[in-house]
């Protein structure tokens, strides 16, 4: 009897072990009903996928998507995503972003252009940066450009502390006038000689790249293989990037002034009055009970021009789906392209909708100007260069401009870009390229 | 003169504890105030609420505190029945086992790390709580297994012998006299084990990958990487984490103190 | 008492060892042979027909005899096209760095805590409340309190620059006069940002976890023998002179237990590199185990170059451990 029980439990507990390794290897076939789609972000993300799979469910009740959430931004996505095609374990669609899509592009199928999927209906750029050999491997769902956010309470306080008005930006303001405001933005208080509110904070070198395409430089040239940040209006968009922090009056924070604040909450509490950001910090904005506190103004006008960096989310279908699943697929992205799908995507203003139709519902649903501002500056935006080097590029740049940009440097522009342009990673992109 | 040097020591070492508490109650203007401000301007205890809410916090709790359960049932039991072995059996092979317990006792766990995750992978058992709960069922790691056998010895052998003429069987004599006699082993085997699991971060990095079954330490992460920077959340987010490591504590601590294992027997290495 | 085996006693032990025995070799002496052989192998850890026999290749590379990196990437077409963080070189500078936190932190945590036992090892009342309120930092370690930490030393609104700061306004006048010069040009640390004070702000994080040992020495001092305390005292003997002649010889054996196990530790912490490693700043809290980690689990999966990085991490422990076992000879001292 005793013995009989034991022989149970093991033969039990054997069973609870094995269970997971026998679906491992003897999967459930799947009957093209279960549709498996993996994305990314902030849980504010997830919940809105979450929102759409369930409409999409509605909608199509026979349809099952299992939603495949990573915590966290686009890198740590990016090496999941290889990690499963390497053991061939993808999920059927997933979200994907431009930055690295080339090396990604073989692992995706080429999408139908049969007229199943609305493409007229989406954002030509957008439609460009997912075309590989002219063919479209995956389908722009939203987007964001970058446009400067200023916070009016900085304004009114700057302005108390000077005794002088300070205008808001204005819808074409210069360089010059933007470089003026920040200075003015620029106060310390209480006369500790710190400076108690910073008139503008850019992190990372992404965020600069509005101002040095509007100074006319950029670091790769059109084909995205070519180092070409070795121009005179290179030099002059880094003089203007080291006047900012190094100045004699400078008006952004120097990197030991800031550690371990994020550029979100520096603006929130008022340390930088301006800052360069996507329409992704709306719902945060709004939800941190400051709507009304704050604007959106234009990338400021430089030598070349106005420029600003739009990025475009797309979903892709893996390349081993099987063909059953594969009109589950069509019908989900159907469904993000729809309007109702892009109106959910969009709604709280986390990003822009990719389809002209939804845009267009946004922009006469007069709903926030701040987003109109965002879609307006569509017409200025662009995507960047790609290249499958472009975490080397990212990683190599960040290194160089923070011994560039430390105020104890001494360091001509020109100087800086010489020792940039022969950075052991900048040298391997142009081996490759030839 | 010394209780006051011991309150001060206390107190220092409650510190860190004392800033995150005033942080978490703060509105976020506090945090970043400068000069730091010591006590919040205005107490917002909603932020305790609003932490929870960003995140599946309660989700996360309940799936640290099943693996971390599970895990301390499996080391106590596990590690109870070999170090009973030890202390009290005598079987062949025995010096062998003797020297395999020592070995495992100084081989490094991170050496471990891969081969376990290439094994785990080819069972399919990734993305299930398998991988942090199995091996505490095998065993419980060798330094559980050194405790409870250390403890046994202490425990005079009278006690089977009298056990054994009523007719008790070894597993009997196990788990009714010798367990019940060696509390502070287990309490100590259970608290440590349970807080190991709780706190493990690597393993969960590693095998846990659908974000439903995130277990509380990789739940605070997300919050590190997804809202870094609302720092009085994050410290709201932590000091809610620490409760039940807390609740676990205060249960098992009056048993705890088992000065006598290494009083007599701390390895002579 | 039995001094020779019975068949009945083997065959119960047999059954009470089982889960103990599966474990331990399925989980600890398989992979560590495992573990191993991986290190002389090329391999991305996903078909084992793609691993490749390159002998002792990782080692040099890891030693630096040999530069020559070789191209891993077996699929090209999906790993990551960057080698920044799990760069080959990189690899020395992750274990130096761990050698440098354990060697530092490990010390110190035992004489904090035989501190702390020291002046815990009283017969006041309320006694067992204060030890084990030393002792919960121990319990609470983990990604909760390294998130809080990581607060505390913020360069700019943590508490320990601000304290500074305060000392340093404190001091002005006092240097001003020494010097001519004020201290309103000193620096406060970057703390976890600067390479320079990175490890000591991490020994302190983890310092602060040194209860556990406590428990340890609170068990030995119990253990000093009355006798040898009272005679010490009918000797006249100063406090001091009685711990240092009395007292701390009979806690040598838990001293380097202490020692090793926490040794030991320091040499495998992860979550202190996970969370609190910066890429953009600095490698100075690039330890071991998270170079292991994201050489192993990240594109391109250098398995094999991983496991030659933690086989040296294993050497490495074992032959300090082994070091510090055999001085322990010269003064450890055993009851007889």
């Amino acid at each position: 009897m005793r013995i009989a029980c034991w022989i149970l439990a093991a033969v039990c507990t054997l069973c609870w072990m094995l269970v997971d390794t026998y679906r491992h290897y003897c999967p459930p076939a799947n009957d093209g009903r279960t549709l498996r789609f993996s994305h990314f972000g902030t849980y504010q993300d997830f919940r809105v996928w979450q929102e759409l799979i369930q409409a999409f469910q509605t909608r199509h009740p026979e349809i099952t998507v299992k939603q495949e959430y990573v915590v966290g931004w686009y890198g740590l996505y990016d090496r999941k995503l290889r990690q499963q095609c390497l053991a061939k374990s993808e999920p059927h669609v997933a979200l994907v972003q431009a930055s690295s899509f080339l090396t990604l592009a073989q692992q995706f199928r080429k999408l139908p252009v049969d007229g199943q999927l609305p493409f007229d209906n989406l954002n030509d750029s957008a439609m460009a940066i997912y075309r590989v050999a002219g063919i479209p491997k995956a389908m722009p769902v939203t987007g964001g450009n970058l446009l400067v956010y200023y916070n009016k309470n900085c304004f009114a306080k700057a302005a108390d502390f000077h005794g002088t008005d300070i205008p808001f930006p204005q819808a074409n303001w210069t360089m010059d006038n933007f470089a003026a405001t920040a200075r003015q933005l620029t106060c310390d208080f209480d006369g500790d000689s710190r400076t108690d509110q910073f008139g503008f904070w850019q992190p990372r070198w992404v965020y600069y790249q509005p101002f040095l395409w509007s100074f006319g430089a950029d670091v790769l040239d059109d084909t995205g293989t070519k180092w070409s940040l070795t121009t005179e209006s290179a030099a002059v968009a880094l003089e203007f990037y080291r006047e900012m922090r190094c100045g004699p009056d400078r008006y952004v924070p120097l990197p030991h002034e800031t550690s371990q604040i994020i550029q979100d909450v520096a603006f929130l509490t008022g340390q930088t009055a301006m800052c360069v950001n996507g329409p992704w910090f709306i719902p945060l904005l709004e939800a941190s009970k400051r709507a009304g506190d704050y604007g959106v103004a234009n990338i400021p006008i430089g030598n070349a021009g106005r420029l600003t960096r739009v990025t475009w989310d797309g979903i892709a279908i893996s390349k081993r789906i099987s063909s059953s699943s594969l009109s589950s697929a069509i019908a989900f992205l159907q469904f993000v392209a729809s309007d109702e799908g892009q109106h959910i995507l969009t709604r709280t203003g986390r990003a822009l909708p990719a389809t002209h139709s939804a845009r267009e519902a946004l922009r006469n649903s007069k709903q926030r100007d701040t987003i109109q501002m965002f879609i307006d500056a569509l017409d200025y935006s662009r995507t960047e260069p790609q290249t499958p080097l472009f975490r080397q590029l990212d990683l190599a740049i960040n290194r160089h401009l923070v011994q560039y940009l430390q105020d104890n440097v001494d360091m001509e522009a020109t100087e800086f870009l010489n020792t940039l342009a022969n950075d052991p990673a900048i040298l391997s992109l142009t081996e490759i390229s030839r | 003169m010394n209780r006051a040097s011991i309150i001060l020591v206390v107190l220092v070492l409650a510190l860190p504890l004392v800033f995150a508490a005033l942080l978490a109650v703060g509105p976020i203007e506090d945090v970043y105030a400068f000069p730091a401000r010591i006590l919040p301007s205005n107490v917002e205890w909603t932020n305790f609420s609003d932490a929870m809410k960003r995140l599946p916090f309660i989700r996360f709790m309940l799936n640290s505190v099943v693996v971390a359960c599970c895990a301390a049932t499996g080391a106590v039991l596990t590690s109870a029945m070999a170090g009973y072995a030890f202390a009290r059996l005598n079987w062949r092979r025995k010096k062998f086992c003797t020297l395999l317990l020592i070995a495992a006792l100084v081989v490094p766990a991170q050496l471990l790390l891969i081969p376990q995750f290439l094994l785990f992978t080819n069972l399919g058992w990734v993305n299930t709580y398998k991988p942090l709960i199995v091996p505490a069922w095998l065993g419980g790691g060798a330094f559980n297994v050194y405790l409870f056998w250390q403890f046994f010895r202490t425990i005079s052998r009278n006690y089977d012998d009298a056990a054994k003429l009523d007719g008790a069987s070894h597993w009997t004599i196990l788990t009714r006299i010798l367990m019940p006699m060696s509390k502070p082993a287990v309490a100590t085997v259970a608290l440590l084990s349970f807080v190991y699991h709780w706190q493990d971060f690597q393993k969960p990095l590693i095998y846990l990958s659908d974000f439903q079954t995130y277990t509380m330490a990789l739940g605070l992460r997300m919050y590190q990487v997804t809202g870094g920077g609302w720092m009085n959340l994050v410290m709201a987010a932590s000091l809610i984490a620490l409760i039940p490591v807390l609740v676990a504590f205060l249960i098992l601590q009056k048993h705890i103190g088992a000065p006598k294992i290494f009083n007599h027997d701390v390895p002579k290495c | 008492m039995s001094i020779q085996p019975s068949s009945h006693d083997t065959r119960y032990a047999i059954r009470l060892l089982l889960p103990w025995l599966v474990g331990t070799f399925v989980l600890v002496f398989v992979p560590m042979a495992a573990s191993t052989l991986l290190s002389f192998v090329r391999w991305d850890g996903i078909e084992l027909s793609d691993a490749n026999w390159i002998a002792t290749d990782h080692y040099e590379l890891l030693l630096g005899i040999d530069d020559k990196q070789p191209a891993n990437d077996n699929h090209p077409q999906v790993a990551v096209p960057h080698r920044s963080i799990t760069e080959y070189t990189l690899a020395r500078k992750a274990l130096w760095n761990s050698l440098v936190f354990a060697i530092n932190a490990a010390p110190l945590n035992v004489a904090f805590a035989l501190f702390l036992a020291v002046i815990l090892d009283t017969p006041l009342r309320f006694i067992g409340v204060y030890r084990a309120l030393v002792y919960l930092p121990h319990v609470l370690g983990g990604v909760a309190t390294i998130l809080i930490w990581s607060w505390v030393f913020n360069p700019t609104f943590g508490p320990v620059n601000t304290l500074l700061r305060f000392l340093y306004d404190l001091l002005d006048p006092m240097v001003g006069m020494l010097t001519g010069q004020g201290t309103s040009q000193w620096l406060v640390p970057g703390w976890l940002s600067s390479e320079t004070w990175c490890k000591p702000a991490v020994i302190v994080i983890h310092a602060w976890t040194a209860g556990g040992s406590v428990f340890v020495f609170l068990a030995s001092l119990q253990g000093v023998s009355p006798e040898t305390r009272s005679a010490s005292l009918l000797d006249g003997a100063s406090t001091w002179k009685r711990f240092i002649f009395v007292t701390l010889p009979q806690l040598t054996p838990a001293i380097l237990f202490n020692l090793v196990t926490g040794f030991a530790a320091a040499m495998q912490s992860f979550n202190y590199s996970y969370l609190l490693y910066n890429r953009d700043q600095n490698d100075g809290l690039l330890f071991a185990v998270l170079y292991i980690y994201r050489c192993a689990f990240e594109p391109p999966y250098r398995i094999g170059y991983a496991s030659a990085v933690a086989c040296t991490l294993f050497v490495i422990l074992f032959s300090i451990t082994g070091c510090l076992i055999a001085s322990g000879r010269k003064w450890v001292h055993y009851e007889t």
